[in-house]
């Protein structure tokens, strides 16, 4: 038996009795780096926070509900990481349903009050942009995605499309054209997204034809 | 570098047992509220580092009223690193607030509120039995 199994089964049984007061700290300081980096390390997840958070979020259900554990199943590592990839969907899922339904109330507000055309374009791009998201944050979908697009330029405008990036600036800044008048930039900006877009929707069929 | 990285980690659990009664940092929480003390000025009440003071705050909160208090008090203050005696005080001063609360069945911020209510209460009844009996006396003999 080696170190790490003593340790897993003595960690899970001072769990188990609930009167061991470090039993959850340590568990913390046992698990819980490790847990981040095969989650970061797994998923194409760029904001950390809800990474760091499934990890968190995995080990205090555990340490609430330690008999949820079998240990003749599995190593307590394998049950963690995948009950925080479980979280780690779970949240991301929302944030996307999230985003879609704030990107369809602005759409309406548009509507309702008649808001200019350059600010519809953007919104409807940012409902693809999120659609995007759910197609892309498999690390395996991500390696071909970035084969597909291998213009550094395009690679960092994509990568601020994922981030849900609105201001024209922080495009602008990309492409160096900064210096351009404002309905230039939002111009430019624009037909590059389009592009980037379309590509991205080719590469999804490309995917979803492949998956069928 | 990896050590920052894990104290923010450690961080980020501490804020979140902080909302769990079960853990030390819910008291360590409470504490600084009742106290005044910022978060950030615990670790050097407590003498200990902040990484410190997030493992103590990960740790599960010993019952003061358990005859095992001491000895688990003992036994997070050696794992955690803090002062012990510090630590004691902390956990039996937030029983004690607790303890309050739940008599006064107000919330912690709403405690004076709750004593001016039992007051006004017991004011009121003896108006009550004041005008009571004051009514009893003004009452005609027939």
């Amino acid at each position: 038996m080696t170190t790490r199994d003593q340790f897993e089964l003595s960690i899970h049984g001072r769990l188990l009795a609930g009167a061991d007061p470090t039993a959850s700290a340590e568990l913390f300081e046992h698990y819980q780096s490790r847990l981040v980096s095969v989650l970061r390390a797994s998923f194409w997840q760029r904001d950390d926070s809800l990474i760091i958070d499934a990890a968190t979020d995995a080990l205090f259900n555990y340490i609430l509900n330690p008999a949820s554990y079998d240990p003749q199943k599995s190593p307590l590592f394998n049950y963690l990481v995948l009950a925080a990839k479980g979280d780690l969907i779970n949240a991301v899922n929302k944030k996307v349903s999230r985003l879609k339904t704030e990107i369809n109330i602005s759409a309406v507000e548009n509507e309702e009050f008649g808001g200019n055309k350059v600010t519809e374009a953007v919104d409807t791009e940012a409902a693809d942009e999120t659609r995007r998201l759910r197609i892309i944050y498999g690390r395996e979908l991500a390696t071909k995605l970035l084969r597909e697009i291998s213009d550094p330029t395009d690679r960092a405008i994509l990568s601020l499309m994922i981030d849900n990036v609105r201001e024209t600036t922080e495009y602008a800044s990309v492409l160096g054209i900064t210096k351009l008048p404002q309905s230039e930039q939002r111009k430019r900006v624009k037909m590059h997204k389009d592009r980037i877009g379309k590509q991205l929707e080719r590469f999804g069929k490309r995917q979803s034809g492949k998956a069928n | 570098m990896e050590k920052q990285t894990d104290e923010r980690l450690l961080a980020r659990a501490f804020k979140k047992a902080a909302e769990l009664s079960l853990f030390v940092a819910a008291d360590l929480r409470l504490y600084a509220s009742l106290n005044g003390i910022p978060n950030e000025k615990l670790s050097s009440f407590l003498k200990c580092t902040t990484i410190e003071l997030y493992k103590l705050g990960l740790c599960r909160r010993p019952d003061p009223l358990s005859p095992s208090f001491r000895s688990q008090v003992d036994k997070i203050a050696s794992y955690s690193g803090v002062n012990g005696q510090r630590l004691a005080q902390v956990l039996r001063e937030t029983d004690t607030a607790k303890t309050m609360w739940t008599f006064g069945n107000a919330p912690l911020g709403a405690r004076s509120a709750g004593y001016l209510m039992a007051a006004r209460d017991k004011e009121d009844s003896s108006e009550t039995g004041r005008s009571k009996r004051r009514s009893k006396k003004k009452k005609p003999k027939k």
